[in-house]
């Protein structure tokens, strides 16, 4: 799992497709900027997957 | 064309750690009253808080990302969040000419604070409350430490309103 928060507080969590597609669109959308997926996984950092649920009874 | 900034963090996270987030609530006054400044898409500004380095360290360059110089940066409360236990801190800064394109400038209003049992923490904490605490005690801070108090010698009446109704003007 990857992260990566950007400068104006936005964060995004995921896969690395994930992260990198999210960023590219708040990139695009909030900042005007286009990023590459070298870019961005340059600035993600690494997050520990979420806890698995719990077995149903 | 504008290029992705570097990131606000490059701490990666790990289950095993207690403690990893750093949250920080930035104030300023102007015009007699207190404002906050928090990033545009976000309630307060998070870093991760890497083995090894000190909090000051990290919000002071966090806080210089945003072309902000803290007069005060005292931790304030802490909390848990997903498990893991976040550190506030709160910054007082100089009014800033232009907070920039990253940043929501706007004034702090009055909010009753998160309560617990007696024994438990509350089950919920807004970060509004986290502001309202960091502010009740940075107006008894004010008062009783004589380091902040000469930082923010003008603060001492604009944080009248926080403190208790028996001890003001002691």
């Amino acid at each position: 799992m990857k992260e990566v928060t950007c400068i104006c507080g936005w964060t995004c969590r995921g896969t690395e497709d994930e992260v990198v597609a999210q960023v590219m669109a708040h990139g695009r959308d909030a900042h005007g900027i286009e990023s590459t997926r070298e870019e961005i996984l340059a600035i993600a950092v690494e997050v520990p997957p979420p806890p698995a649920s719990p077995a149903a009874d | 064309m504008a290029r992705l900034e570097p990131p606000v963090g490059s701490t990666a996270w790990s289950p095993d750690f207690v403690a990893q987030t750093l949250e920080l609530l930035v104030v300023f006054g102007h015009g007699g009253e207190i404002r906050s400044l928090r990033p545009v898409h976000a309630d307060a500004l998070r870093v991760g808080w890497a083995v090894g380095r000190s909090a000051d360290e990290i919000l002071s360059e966090l806080l210089a990302r945003y072309g902000l110089t803290p007069r005060v940066l005292h931790s304030t409360s802490w909390r848990h969040d997903n498990g893991h236990v976040l550190l506030t801190y709160l910054a007082v800064v100089d009014a800033p000419a232009d907070p920039g394109p990253h940043l929501v400038d706007e004034p702090v209003s009055r909010t009753e604070l998160a309560r617990g049992d007696a024994t438990a923490a509350p089950a919920s904490i807004r970060t509004a409350q986290v502001l309202e605490h960091a502010l009740r005690h940075l107006a008894w801070l004010v008062a009783d430490d004589p380091a902040i108090a000469a930082a923010l010698p003008e603060w001492r009446q604009l944080l009248e309103p926080y403190v208790p109704e028996p001890f003001r003007g002691l």
